[in-house]
């Protein structure tokens, strides 16, 4: 089955696929909860940041008006405390509005330091989408209208964040049919990331980082994880049609994260707890879901996959 | 009729996302330099391309103290002898960008004032350093430390003639 949005319609005659939608908006303000306690328990790590680069932006005009250290205690308070309310209210709109205020405040000052700070994007746009869900959360007294349109929010919240995805992949394979043009090492190169690592080394050294350095001690390792990583981050948004490789692409991504902090890194610990949330156990995944499916609906390899081995079992 | 308008809404805020970032990406950016994120978009153009070679703004560091370091010690190799603050490193490149300007435009007082704002994180001083410019392949010069190209700019000893 191939699930475009008009497949919602069907979807949404299920109770059980709202059902596991619900799941995610209530995971979703959980999550974004323990992210605000975590924030608040290392207030250190914003108390003494340098200031010389900080300029309060738009939503947090009102730190301008602090010493620099209250302003931090109110705006991790406003976090923690909307957060909350998001989490006990998530049922309710003015709650979700409490949820999309917690993160805009919070991310807007992680952004106030010189240039914006895309740690808490993912977040942002999960809980903007999340306004947008419907007013009746029973599922019982829940019209298919109703259901449809609690559908299309999580969609729509899927599609972007695998969009933002997509996206860096496809500025790499733009950046690499540049560079091949120019006959440089390409992002498809045996060197490839480890170029990538000791360029970020050569940034921002760091002497106590372990695995960077084993990369740079066998720069041919790093070749399947750059190639296999790109492949992911290109191919993201087509997951969004074709849902069985969700699961599949959150554990990925997941992955790709965690290899990110490992090596260069780049902690984005926001986001796996996201991918865990929307993907792991999709409404748009229908039961019965076998390997044979996974594997076929992947890009590129399904369709080799469809056209060599099932071609064959098929005679 | 609200499913439809959310439909309409969705599709358009993924195209708009993505063509917004191509266009900040690939126009906004090579134009000005400038990064490709207005908050709260981005581009997601993160290592898009492979560094082949890294040409850029930085310091080395000639004497610590009463420590003459030979060869001399790099920004990105001084973190004994240099305090990186702040949350993103590249805020500290950038002043120093913006002195090597400054020195290039003979503009006394922006000299000044990034040398102040760089020179708060030396360790030990004085600090004798210099502003270059120079290009280097990222895995020679971790291996060997090796430069292609170094143009020093300007030398300083931290605290004097400001």
């Amino acid at each position: 089955m191939k699930l475009g949005i008009p497949s919602i319609t069907l979807f949404a005659r299920d109770a059980k696929a709202t059902g596991k939608a619900q799941i995610i908006v209530q995971f979703f303000y959980y999550g974004l909860l323990a992210l605000a306690i975590w924030q608040m328990m290392n207030a250190d790590r914003y108390l003494y940041l340098n200031t010389d680069d900080f300029s309060p932006i738009g939503p947090v005009f009102w730190m301008r008006l602090l010493p620099y250290q209250h302003a931090v205690y109110l705006v991790l308070s406003i976090f923690l405390t909307f957060s909350l309310v998001a989490a006990t209210c998530f049922r309710y709109r003015f709650g979700r509005v409490f949820g999309f205020l917690a993160v805009l405040q919070f991310s807007a000052y992680d952004s106030s330091f010189g240039h914006p700070s895309h740690l808490w994007y993912l977040w942002l746009y999960g809980a903007f989408w999340f306004l947008f869900l419907p007013k009746t959360w029973n599922i019982k007294s829940q019209t298919t209208p109703d259901r449809r349109i609690f559908l299309l929010v999580i969609w729509s919240s899927q599609a972007l964040v695998l969009l933002t995805y997509s996206m860096s992949g496809f500025h790499k394979v733009i950046g690499a049919i540049y560079q091949i043009s120019k006959g440089e090492i390409h992002a498809f190169s045996p060197l490839a990331f480890a170029l990538h690592v000791a360029d970020t080394m050569v940034t921002v050294k760091q002497p106590d980082n372990i695995v960077g350095n084993i990369f740079l001690q066998y720069p041919l390792a790093g070749w399947p994880l750059m190639l296999i990583g790109e492949y992911m981050l290109f191919f993201s948004f087509f997951v969004v049609i074709r849902p069985s490789l969700q699961k599949l692409w959150g554990i990925g991504l997941i992955l790709f994260h965690i290899i990110n902090d490992m090596v260069f890194r780049i902690s984005f610990y926001q986001s796996p707890i996201l991918l865990a949330i929307l993907f792991f156990d999709s409404p748009f995944v229908r039961d019965g879901i076998t390997l044979n499916d996974i594997i076929a609906d992947l890009p590129i390899f399904g369709w080799m996959w469809r056209v060599t081995v099932m071609k064959k079992f098929k005679r | 009729m609200l499913y439809r308008v959310l439909k309409g809404f969705s599709l358009s805020v993924l195209v708009v996302y993505f063509f917004v970032g191509v266009y900040a990406n690939y126009v906004i950016e090579h134009a000005s330099g400038d990064t490709s994120q207005i908050y709260p978009f981005a581009s997601w153009g993160l290592f898009q391309r492979v560094p082949n070679t890294r040409s850029k703004f930085t310091f080395r560091i000639l004497k610590a103290g009463e420590q003459i370091l030979s060869p001399p010690v790099y920004f990105s190799e001084a973190q004994a002898y240099y305090t990186k603050r702040g949350n993103w490193p590249s805020n500290d490149e950038g002043r120093v960008r913006l002195l090597a300007e400054a020195i290039q435009n003979a503009d006394a007082i922006q000299v000044k004032k990034f040398r102040t704002e760089l020179e708060k994180n030396f360790i030990i001083n004085p600090t004798v350093y210099e502003i270059v410019f120079f290009s280097i392949n990222p895995l020679e010069f971790i291996h060997n430390g090796s430069v292609r190209e170094l143009v020093v700019y300007a030398q300083f000893t931290s605290g004097k003639d400001l």
